[in-house]
């Protein structure tokens, strides 16, 4: 159980501004971000667009360097993307001229495994994502959320210690976004792997997370954070529970009163 | 390996195949008019032979039956020497376009230091190099070889560099965060992705090359279709110059479709 507690990813301080290429003004998109995660935990992180929440996730993914204060992995630096820290973006991003096993397979070949050894490995991750039968499709041919499936498999297949999600739901449509959190879920907690999700759906972060951040619009920083109070496993019933919708309200609140002002 | 689905691009060249008959209205009138327009004396046959003539003398040209022209029978010799003139000079141009190509599109300094020479020459017309290579490398072999490397190498280089920078730096992000290195980064993710525009480049390069090698043939060689051309128009036979245009066109049709073939092979998506 210690182990469980001890935490992989320290974000202290941290800033970051771009200029603006137009005009050489600095723009500042992180204020002041601090929070630790790690242990299996699921975190969401919640904001309005725009409020700097994919740059934080680009930083501790190692895309974006660190302009000030810490990010540590481990009690590392980080300066560059690593499998440990594997990321699923908003589209899948997954490699058009390879078929659906070779992308999954794109990771675990890169480590140096032969195909005799990845191959049952990539087809057990394809059926975990319930995609069994795909191998030899071309991404071009699959829908949206399929495409996201193999996107998951592709990260997860690394054994990730953590997994970075950025807004990834956000281009489907409504039905296969519930079953995409579904499966997340279901995932998660069969390989307790930490998760830190952005996203602007509020009831996305709360149904999945065991703890909510609230970004303010730009300069992004830290207005809120939440710990969702209900037990995992969760059903879907819990969507309609007086107790969520209370949650729901309150980080809602919490944003609106940032977009007025 | 199991059986790849390859959808969209079958259904592409399968469209291109169908035969519309529209498409054949316009060459049977040209040809009619050609037939109409030299059968009855209007324009003498040592000016446009009639189209009877030129089809013997094109079947004629490669089976040698009726021995119409000094040329009958030739034709395999000629077009192999020609296709291994462009084959060669190709190569030449393939395996210097595409790695440069590819580093320029990747590597500022790389960039920075060879766009600018590129496209300085790129301007002087291919043509234009004629002279000075004859002075070079004499009359024949090696002069066609230069020719058709220099022509080919331009949008070898360029589409190349072109599709290598163009590579969607998503692409780049999922593949170092799935661990590539740097090299595999670029055999992995930046040569796949740059592909289709490397294609291109190498279909207008092969299109090049045979244009140029009957540039380089007609200056003097005694081999290939450029140099029966150039001996036909001198011995006045004209009918073989035109059949010698046709069997070109043939051959660099038919190139082009075995290297879109080859290309499909290497990358099916």
């Amino acid at each position: 159980m210690i182990d469980n507690q001890q935490q992989e990813l320290i974000i202290d301080h941290l800033y970051m501004s771009f200029t603006r290429p137009d005009d050489g003004v600095p723009l500042k998109v992180l204020d002041n971000i601090s929070f630790k995660a790690g242990g299996g935990e699921f975190i969401s992180i919640v904001g309005p667009s725009g409020c700097g929440k994919t740059t934080l996730l680009n930083i501790i993914a190692g895309f974006e360097p660190v302009q000030e204060g810490r990010v540590l992995y481990n009690g590392q630096p980080v300066v560059k993307p690593s499998p440990e820290r594997a990321m699923v973006f908003q589209s899948a991003v997954l490699f058009p001229w390879l078929t659906v096993h070779e992308n999954v397979a794109y990771g675990l070949k890169r480590a140096g495994m032969k195909t005799s050894d990845y191959k049952s490995i990539v087809k057990d991750y394809l059926k975990m994502v319930r995609m069994q039968g795909f191998d030899d499709y071309y991404p071009e041919q699959l829908s949206g959320g399929m495409q996201q499936r193999v996107a998951l498999a592709r990260a997860l297949v690394l054994q990730p210690a953590m997994l970075l999600m950025d807004e990834p739901f956000a281009a489907l449509d409504a039905q296969t976004r519930l079953t995409m959190q579904e499966l997340l879920l279901d995932l998660q907690q069969e390989l307790s792997t930490t998760v830190i999700l952005v996203t602007h759906d509020v009831e996305e972060a709360l149904y999945l997370a065991d703890r909510v951040y609230v970004m303010s619009k730009r300069p992004g920083r830290f207005i809120h954070d939440l710990t969702v109070p209900f037990k995992k496993p969760r059903t879907f019933s819990l969507r309609g529970a007086a107790a969520f919708a209370e949650l729901k309200t309150e980080i809602l609140q919490c944003i609106f009163d940032q977009v007025d002002d | 390996m199991g059986n790849k689905q390859r959808k969209s691009r079958v259904n592409v060249s399968a469209n291109s195949l169908r035969f519309d008959a529209l498409g054949i209205v316009l060459p049977c009138l040209l040809i009619a008019f050609w037939y109409i327009i030299t059968s009855y004396g209007r324009i003498p046959a040592y000016l446009l032979p009639p189209p009877l003539q030129v089809g013997q003398v094109a079947l004629d040209f490669a089976v040698g039956t009726w021995q119409v022209t000094p040329y009958a029978g030739t034709l395999w010799d000629h077009a192999l020497t020609s296709t291994i003139r462009v084959l060669r000079g190709f190569a030449l141009a393939a395996v210097l376009g595409v790695p440069l190509g590819l580093l320029t599109g990747r590597i500022s300094v790389v960039r920075r230091f060879l766009d600018p020479t590129v496209n300085m020459l790129r301007t002087v017309p291919g043509i234009g190099w004629l002279p000075l290579a004859m002075v070079w490398f004499g009359v024949g072999e090696k002069t066609t070889l230069f020719l058709i490397a220099l022509a080919a190498f331009f949008p070898i280089y360029i589409n190349s560099a072109q599709g290598a920078s163009s590579v969607s730096p998503l692409y780049l992000r999922a593949g170092q965060m799935l661990g590539a290195n740097r090299f595999s980064l670029f055999t992995t993710i930046i040569m796949p992705a740059s592909f289709p525009s490397l294609a291109a480049g190498l279909r207008l390069g092969l299109g090049l090359s045979w244009a140029f090698v009957v540039l380089g043939e007609l200056t003097g060689v005694t081999h290939g279709l450029g140099a029966v051309m150039m001996d036909a128009r001198m011995l006045g036979h004209v009918d073989m110059v035109m059949v010698s245009m046709i069997y070109i066109a043939l051959l660099g049709w038919l190139s082009d479709r075995i290297l879109t073939a080859l290309l499909r092979l290497i990358q099916p998506f």
